[in-house]
């Protein structure tokens, strides 16, 4: 829908008080010249929970916090019901403060990396926001609300993008790599996806690499002959070929591609050894294997930055919650356990940041139904590992679990966010290089907050 | 212990006491014959005791090998999958109260029922040739008849038969009757499929070039092969949609006659996609599966899809009102978007009406989320924002109007809350779970308190069928799964204004508006002298791009092919898209730095990043040069005949794959590739024929159609 993005565009470039501060002029506004280009290594990866991951499962009170007298397992069973953890099945945390929460009992993982060695934080009641809001300026629509919230596909999108109040054409990703592209040295883009196409992998100047776990790099069959070289250099030419048609011609660009960056990946992975480290068998396992795997070539790939995506999907939980979620929970566990020992095997276990995102949290309230399950909700929780991680704590501020209480957006227990995606983006952007006068660029709407963001890193 | 033994002796003397009465277990029938694949229920009276239960079991008579079959403790017999080496086996039932009182009933076995499905090719030409028959029930020594005939028939699996026959110049222009007859015992003829035409139409007046025609047909059906371009040109476009409409649906694999995986189901649908023909109706009914979306990632047995894919293609060609009531009733959209069971909401319980369907419905299925003009483009305010269709009120409002509703209830149970899981027929309102307080829907349409849950429901689908947005939300969204990615505000506006009225009056026919989309002058732009406009076309979707090339290379494909993995490999596994937001989306904008910087949407280019795109060229590979077993046999010698020269050879790939209008550069390349490969032997054509092929079927020009 081209006119529809058009002016989504437009729409949203007015919304913003100043406008321009990230409209195409400013993304490609010249950068400073000056940038420090650091020469350590260090790499992002975004693991995306497609569906929305009910957070309030996700991280249960245990003992009532100073900061939430109303919060107690008592009231979070309560509400939830049929769907509440057993309190004797919950993987115990404990903040700095010393209040006690419960992990989902699949995240058995990630919690003895929270406690054993902190090297996992969780941040609560995150999620897409223009400006601060309350129940009040929610409500009373006097505040910037987000567009389109409790839509799957919008908020997957807002979550890549960091554009709340509307469309945008890149994801904050992608302007990471703009904003950090005098630094990038590598011969791959810096951004590199599991997922095929993804918004936040897509800069204005920046493209994605995309690798297909399990699957062939780059073109088979055409062996040695002079045959087989023939019939490739026919295939290249016809990948200039585009008889005036713009959608062969993008078809084209893209297979070129393909081709050049499963070459690079070809070439620098060709004599490596295999890593020891087991990965499980799943998907997720799988992509974070695959990034691994690219991390320990990141020297004959020259790259000194690096950003990954993974993600699995089935976490839109409206029944079976109690199955679903575990089974997803106890394959993210796995996965992301396994790849902080392929960092520790591989020595870049302090440069590596590994953070969940998802499209939004769910309803407090369940959802009647043979198998209970919850709604499209809000603010969520989420997970953040490695051994720069300030872990061991809890960063963020837990909500008031009531239904119709001071956090609650509508009556079913929908947390108004008090952390914005931006201000956590912003935290994992500073630690990642983007220079401080840049992340406006990066994070639209952070100057409409006066915290900073989350200080896990 | 003490007390253990205690309970033991009372067990043994009661048993002894009913011993000692003048007991009999009888068993009816007492001689039957059954087929393998069916059942046979049997009872038992027992007399002379107050406990009247038995025991139910089957056996094979001593020395026979093999399985014997189950018996549930109900009596029903089900026969074993093969035929022990004894066609017979013993069922006995015996007193629980007297075990070793029972009775024996012999029973017969018989070869299955023999069902025909499918008959490829769909025509032959006079001469030798080879049938490929799929059905289910076959066994081994099953003979196919044409015409009554018995052919020489090859065996392959209980699905498929290969079967070879002659063709005279006398029955040129017949279609001749397949059917299958299984061997003794109990051998049955199936019933005839009239399949196989004798001869490829021709006409003395053509109303269509044959490049036309095969445009056409990659818009209209899963692209060109020889016999269907030719009919196209006998009877015109006009006439093929006419003749569309009404063809013989073809089947999908029935779950009640015998049980098998969904895996049998995504296998039909390529058969039936190359093979079928009723090629329109397949073509709609993947579209509006690709909008209104059910997937086997959860609904992931033969018994829960099937009856969804039903509905989808016997409504392609109906009314979108008549889809949007069977698509809400359906049991397997109740189970995937969390309708069935949806309770009204319960004080005691803290729960309240699940929102998923309410949700899914408005915002996919019908009107999406902002209010747009006839053609297609948002409505804007006074302020320049769009308008929402609706908010977070209205969903809990149409939420509470989905509630009540269940499971349809199995023959012979009384309807319950919560019935169990059964997918035949639609889904059954139990009123007293049904909200009936007032509801707020679209346009501020109050449904009065107190309706029953199906005047609830027939109300509130009328409420937003009847929104203006349904005509322009659908038709462009069809328009991009038939023809082109990003058609003209205009084209959405004829296309709207087929689905607003037919012409007849009536709203929401969906002929009219596969009519409108397929004979709109956008679409035919491109044909014969015209040329398609700079923006034009649409990167084919994996399933359709798989389909396309083996029909053109004129594939034999029966039940057994293993293409769902093909698709797979690309992204799209047929019938199970990822999420309820189907495999793409259709407001997908291609990434800018692969479009010069232009804003340029195709839905299906999703898909397509750049290490996919490897994959598809890959894919193309594995069909020219590699194998993909008896399910899917490509036969390369009409192809590798030509290959002796060059340019004849691909003047027959332009015919077959782009319709006519191969551009020069394509044609160099082909010949490029195919110059490269010297020599003369029957080997060295074959690979000749291949370097061409792929080299025209994997380059960009071809897998974007325009």
């Amino acid at each position: 829908m081209k006119q529809t993005r058009r002016e989504l565009m437009k729409m949203a470039a007015r919304a913003l008080p100043v406008a321009g501060a990230w409209s195409v002029a400013g993304r490609l506004t010249q950068m400073s010249a000056l940038a420090a280009c650091a020469n350590d290594y260090r790499a992002l990866v975004c693991v995306f929970l497609f569906g929305g991951n009910d957070g309030n499962n996700l991280v249960v009170p245990v003992t009532t916090p100073a900061t939430n007298p109303d919060n107690s397992y008592q009231s979070y069973a309560r509400v939830r019901g049929g769907l509440a953890l057993g309190q004797e099945t919950l993987e115990l945390i404990q903040t700095q403060k010393g209040d006690t929460y419960g992990l989902h009992p699949s995240l058995k993982e990630m919690a003895e990396l929270y406690t054993k060695k902190g090297n996992v934080a969780v941040l609560a009641n995150t999620g897409t926001l223009v400006e601060p809001l309350t129940r009040a300026t929610y409500q009373q629509k006097t505040g910037d609300l987000p567009s389109n919230l409790f839509s799957h596909l919008d908020q997957q999108t807002a979550w890549q993008t960091a554009a709340a109040q509307g469309f945008s054409a890149t994801g904050w990703g992608g302007r990471m790599a703009d904003a950090m592209a005098e630094c990038h040295t590598g011969k791959l883009p810096m951004l590199v996806s599991m997922s095929g196409n993804v918004l936040f992998a897509e800069g204005a100047k920046t493209n994605a690499a995309t690798v297909t776990p399990g699957q062939a790099l780059g073109l088979q069959g055409f062996g040695t002959t002079a045959a087989g070289a023939a019939r490739m250099e026919a295939v290249k030419r016809l990948m200039e070929y585009s008889g005036g048609l713009e959608l062969v011609k993008s078809a084209n660009a893209i297979a070129s591609m393909g081709l050049e960056q499963a070459g690079i990946l070809n070439d620098a992975l060709a004599g490596s050894a295999a890593l020891k480290t087991v990965f499980p068998a799943t998907s997720l396992g799988q992509q974070m294997q695959q990034i691994a795997r690219i991390i320990q070539v990141r020297g004959a790939l020259g790259a000194s930055r690096q950003i990954f995506f993974a993600s699995l999907g089935g976490f839109d939980t409206h029944d079976r919650e109690l199955i679903d979620q575990a089974s997803g929970l106890a394959a993210v566990s796995q996965a992301m356990r396994a790849f902080h020992e392929a960092t520790v095997e591989m020595g870049v276990s302090g440069n590596v940041v590994t953070f969940t995102e998802s499209d939004f949290g769910r309803t407090f309230q369940p959802s009647g139904g043979a198998t209970l399950g919850t709604d499209h909700a809000w603010g969520s929780h989420h997970l953040i590992m490695g051994d720069a991680v300030k872990g061991g704590d809890l960063y963020g501020k837990f909500p008031t679990l009531a239904v119709n209480g001071p956090d609650d957006a509508n009556n079913r227990g929908v947390w108004i966010p008090t952390t914005s995606l931006e201000q956590y983006g912003s935290t994992l952007a500073r630690w990642f290089g983007v220079p401080d006068e840049k992340l406006a660029q990066v994070f639209p709407n952070l100057k409409n907050f006066s915290e900073a963001g989350p200080a896990f890193l | 212990m003490g007390i253990s033994k205690g309970i033991r002796a009372v067990v043994l003397s009661a048993a002894a006491w009913m011993a000692v009465q003048a007991q009999t277990v009888v068993v009816t029938p007492g001689v039957a014959a059954v087929h393998l694949g069916t059942y046979l229920q049997f009872s038992a009276r027992v007399t002379g005791v107050t406990n009247t239960a038995v025991a139910w079991t089957v056996a094979l008579p001593e020395g026979a090998q093999g399985a014997a079959g189950s018996i549930t403790a109900g009596g029903r017999y089900s026969p074993p999958a093969a035929m022990p080496s004894m066609n017979w086996v013993l069922v006995t039932a015996a007193s629980v109260a007297a075990p070793a009182v029972k009775a024996t009933a012999v029973v017969t076995l018989q070869n299955p029922y023999p069902a025909v499905s499918t008959v490829a090719p769909a025509s032959v030409e006079p001469g030798p040739f080879t049938l490929n028959v799929s059905g289910s029930g076959f066994v081994d020594g099953a003979v196919v008849l044409v015409d009554g005939k018995a052919l020489a028939t090859e065996y392959v699996s209980d699905m498929l038969l290969l079967a070879k026959g002659q063709a005279t110049a006398a029955q040129k222009g017949q279609r001749l009757t397949v059917a299958v007859r299984n061997p003794a015992p109990g051998g049955v003829v199936s019933a005839g499929v009239a399949g196989v035409r004798v001869g490829g139409e021709a006409c003395e007046n053509p109303v269509a070039t044959a490049g036309t025609a095969a445009r056409f047909l990659q818009q209209a059906a899963f692209g060109a092969n020889a016999v269907t371009v030719r009919h196209v040109q006998c009877v015109g476009l006009r006439g093929y949609l006419d003749e569309q409409l009404t063809a013989p649906v073809s089947p999908h694999p029935d779950p009640e006659t015998t049980p098998f995986g969904v895996g049998l189901v995504q296998a039909r649908f390529f058969t039936n996609a190359v093979h079928g023909e009723d090629q329109l109706r397949q073509r709609v009914a993947l579209a509006l599966g690709e909008i209104l979306v059910v997937s086997a990632v959860t609904e992931n047995t033969s018994t829960q899809l099937v009856p969804y894919l039903r509905i989808l293609q016997q409504d392609a060609f109906a009314n979108f009102r008549k889809l949007m009531e069977d698509v809400t009733l359906s049991p397997t959209m109740g189970e995937y978007l969390d309708m069935r069971n949806n309770d009204k909401a319960n004080a005691a319980l803290g729960t309240r009406a699940n929102e998923n369907y309410a949700r899914e419905l408005l915002q996919l299925f019908s009107i999406g989320l902002v209010r747009m003009d006839q053609d297609g483009k948002m409505i804007l305010d006074g302020a320049g924002n769009p308008i929402p269709t609706y908010d977070q009120t209205t969903i809990q409002n149409f939420a509470k109007v989905f509630t009540g509703w269940t499971y349809p209830t199995k023959p012979g149970a009384v309807l319950r809350m919560h019935n169990p899981a059964y997918f035949a027929g639609p889904m059954e309102a139990m009123e007293s779970n049904h909200d009936t307080t007032s509801k707020t829907l679209l346009s501020g349409r109050v449904l009065p308190a107190g309706q029953t849950a199906a005047k609830d429901l027939k109300d509130a689908l009328d409420n937003v069928f009847e929104s203006p947005n349904v005509g322009p939300f659908i038709g462009r969204q069809l328009i991009q799964r038939l023809v082109k990615s990003d058609p003209s505000p205009a084209y959405v506006r004829r296309v709207a204004g087929a689905f607003n009225d037919n012409g007849k009056g009536v709203r929401g026919d969906l002929a009219a508006v596969v009519r409108a989309i397929l004979m709109d002058e956008e679409a035919r732009a491109g044909d014969e002298e015209t040329t398609p406009g700079a923006t034009d076309g649409k990167l084919k979707e994996p399933v359709v791009l798989i389909a396309g090339i083996l029909r053109g290379l004129g594939a034999m494909v029966n039940d057994t092919n293993r293409l769902t993995g093909l698709g797979a490999g690309l992204g799209q596994t047929i019938f199970a898209p990822p999420s309820v937001f189907s495999y793409f989306a259709p407001g997908y904008e291609i990434p800018a730095q692969f479009t010069g910087g232009a804003a340029l949407g195709g839905p299906e280019f999703q898909l397509h990043s750049p290490s996919a795109a490897m994959a598809r060229m890959n894919l193309v590979n594995t069909m020219v040069y590699g194998s993909m077993g008896l399910g899917a046999v490509i036969d390369f010698t009409p192809l590798a005949s030509l290959a002796g020269e060059p340019q004849a050879l691909a003047d027959e790939v332009n015919a077959r794959f782009f319709h006519g209008k191969m551009p020069v550069e394509v044609n160099t390349e082909m010949r490029n590739a195919m110059n490269a490969v010297t020599g003369t032997s029957p080997a060295v054509l074959l690979a000749r024929a291949k370097a061409g092929l792929y080299v025209a079927l994997s380059s960009s020009y071809y897998t974007v159609e325009h």
